[in-house]
């Protein structure tokens, strides 16, 4: 291909490109600039005032509430990551194994649970665990209860609907690591003379390592922006840090506390996601 | 395991749980539905339909269905308008940093949480005047939807075989004729999953909704959360159901191309 050529074909890519690049940068990459500089401002009477301030962020170090509020938020956001893996561990390393006539099926059932609405899905827990929900009913039906259990409105309600809300997410990426899994490896595990456990410490959980480190970092991200499952199981009494972006904007009309509340959230994400990077490419190496 | 019956049989036993665990939220919903009383008894009694009927009579939620529809269409085909040439353009380019960067931002969408688009466009909207319309939630499913349509019209492109687009040439198509017989029918099949799954994502968004809008423009998910906290009755399951048939009637078309499973990737 001569230069001109070249240079035609560079035009063209640039004009297919420009309407992508032009939309990203009006709807997305300016607002959050716009948000950046509101988060450096004050507020009053919910009108924002012009001058700088680093006021709305000193106060996530010195306020214990904003200290609890971070710390609350990255604890639940770390138990649902867990207990993803508990849940999703079985069920990825049985679709792995399962023959292929099953292995469609098996997938089907992990992922339509995606594409139900999640206030609808969030709603069906609220009417399994709330005051007159369906486990309160049966247990008190049963004579157990003298009292309904405090099961929503609170960090339980929030744990169980967000494991459940992002679990299919954890299930695709072990089961994607387990099904690139030779089988001939197990095997030869087992033909060396190594018990069930070590074939699984030693062989399949290292094999399974990069799915689960992926799959951990999405639920993970997802459940610390997750809005929909806090807001309705835990409701605005708790201290969740999207459920407070959302109480300030709305609520208190502090936007200055509240996107600066954002951009500490959107960090978070983004390290989380670099971390990931790294620790992938360490132990890519490493195996 | 192999070699262990009881290790497998355990296993089996635990998946069998977490599966009704994935699926009972929704098992709850469509039989609460159905129910003839507003609140649970256990175990359940009646059956009847009154709940669609009050769901449908009741006003509140068809304008707000209506609206999610056709903001979900309109989403999807403006989405697809920006990502096909794009995801074209970048087939022609050199792999190396600038493409790679380019394919970065462009799913950069997926990363940021809807919560802070949610924000940031609130402010930015409320100084242009686009809070509460029809066309400021319109910018904002079509940048939900984006990345997932750009994502799957990438994997298609890529996979374009470079010979038949050189024969095309070769035998005096037009750019655009081989576009539209050689380019488009071997992009159907993962534009059409992409393009269904985007529809489900703006129609599943609930969070930008809220923030960019008030009273005049609300979406379904919006007005079923509205309802929630109103009345609370099986009205709001009646029309949840409708959703979740909806839901596993999109899974099952997507997963019919075969593109169910790609769904869980991260943008990374």
């Amino acid at each position: 291909m001569n230069a001109a050529a070249d240079r035609t074909s560079n035009w063209v890519a640039w004009v297919l490109l420009g309407p992508g690049l032009l939309f990203l940068a009006g709807v997305l990459v300016m607002p959050l600039v716009d948000m950046t500089v509101i988060s450096f401002r004050s507020e009053s009477f919910g009108q924002i005032m012009p001058g700088f301030t680093l006021k709305n962020y000193a106060s996530f170090f010195r306020d214990t509430t904003y200290v609890q509020l971070f710390l609350q938020t990255f604890g639940a956001a770390a138990l649902v990551t867990l207990l993803c893996i508990l849940f999703g561990f079985p069920v990825a390393s049985l679709i792995a194994d399962a023959p292929a006539k099953w292995r469609g099926l098996l997938y089907f059932l992990v992922a339509a649970p995606l594409l139900v609405n999640t206030v609808v899905r969030t709603y069906g827990w609220l009417l399994i665990l709330g005051r007159k929900g369906l486990i309160n009913e049966a247990l008190a039906g049963m004579h157990l209860l003298e009292s309904p259990l405090a099961l929503s409105g609170n960090y339980i309600g929030l744990v169980i609907g967000g494991t459940q809300v992002f679990l299919p997410f954890m299930i695709l990426s072990i089961a994607t690591s387990l099904v690139a899994i030779e089988k001939q490896l197990i095997e030869s595990s087992a033909i060396l003379g190594a018990g069930p456990l070590r074939t699984f410490f030693q062989v399949k959980l290292p094999l399974a390592m990069p799915g689960i480190i992926a799959g951990s970092v999405l639920v993970f991200s997802l459940m610390l922006g997750a809005f929909v499952t806090p807001l309705i199981l835990g409701g605005t009494a708790i201290k969740y840090l999207s459920v407070a972006v959302y109480t300030d904007a709305l609520v208190l009309f502090n936007l200055p506390r509240a996107t600066a509340l954002a951009i500490v959230l959107l960090a978070v994400v983004l390290l989380v996601y670099a971390l990931q990077k790294r620790t992938m490419r360490r132990y890519e190496e490493f195996l | 395991m192999i070699g262990s019956p009881g290790w497998s049989a355990a296993r089996t036993a635990t998946a069998v749980l977490v599966y009704l665990f994935l699926i009972l939220p929704m098992l709850v919903v469509v039989l609460f539905s159905t129910s003839d009383k507003s609140f649970f008894t256990f175990p359940p009694t009646g059956f009847s339909f009154r709940w669609y009927e009050a769901a449908w009579s009741s006003g509140r939620f068809l304008g707000p269905a209506v609206r999610s529809l056709v903001l979900a269409v309109l989403a999807t085909l403006i989405a697809m308008g920006l990502a096909i040439p794009g995801a074209l353009a970048l087939r022609r380019m050199k792999p190396g940093r600038l493409r790679a960067g380019i394919e970065f931002f462009f799913l950069t969408p997926l990363i940021v949480p809807a919560l802070i688009i949610g924000i940031a466009l609130l402010y930015s909207f409320s100084r242009v005047r686009l809070l509460d319309t029809f066309a400021g939630l319109l910018l904002a499913h079509t940048l939900i939807v984006f990345p997932f349509i750009f994502r799957a019209v990438l994997t298609s492109v890529m996979g374009l075989r470079q010979h038949l687009l050189d024969s095309s040439e070769m035998l005096g198509a037009s750019p655009l004729y081989t576009f539209r017989r050689v380019v488009l029918p071997d992009l159907v099949p993962g534009l059409a999953a992409g393009a269904i799954f985007a529809f489900i994502v703006s129609l599943d968004q609930f969070t930008v909704s809220l923030f960019v809008t008030q009273s005049e423009q609300q979406v379904l998910p919006v007005a079923i959360y509205k309802y929630l906290y109103d009345v609370n009755d099986p009205v709001v399951a009646a029309v949840s159901t409708v959703l979740v048939l909806f839901g596993l009637l999109a899974a099952v078309v997507i997963n019919w191309f075969g593109w169910l499973r790609h769904l869980g990737g991260s943008a990374g």
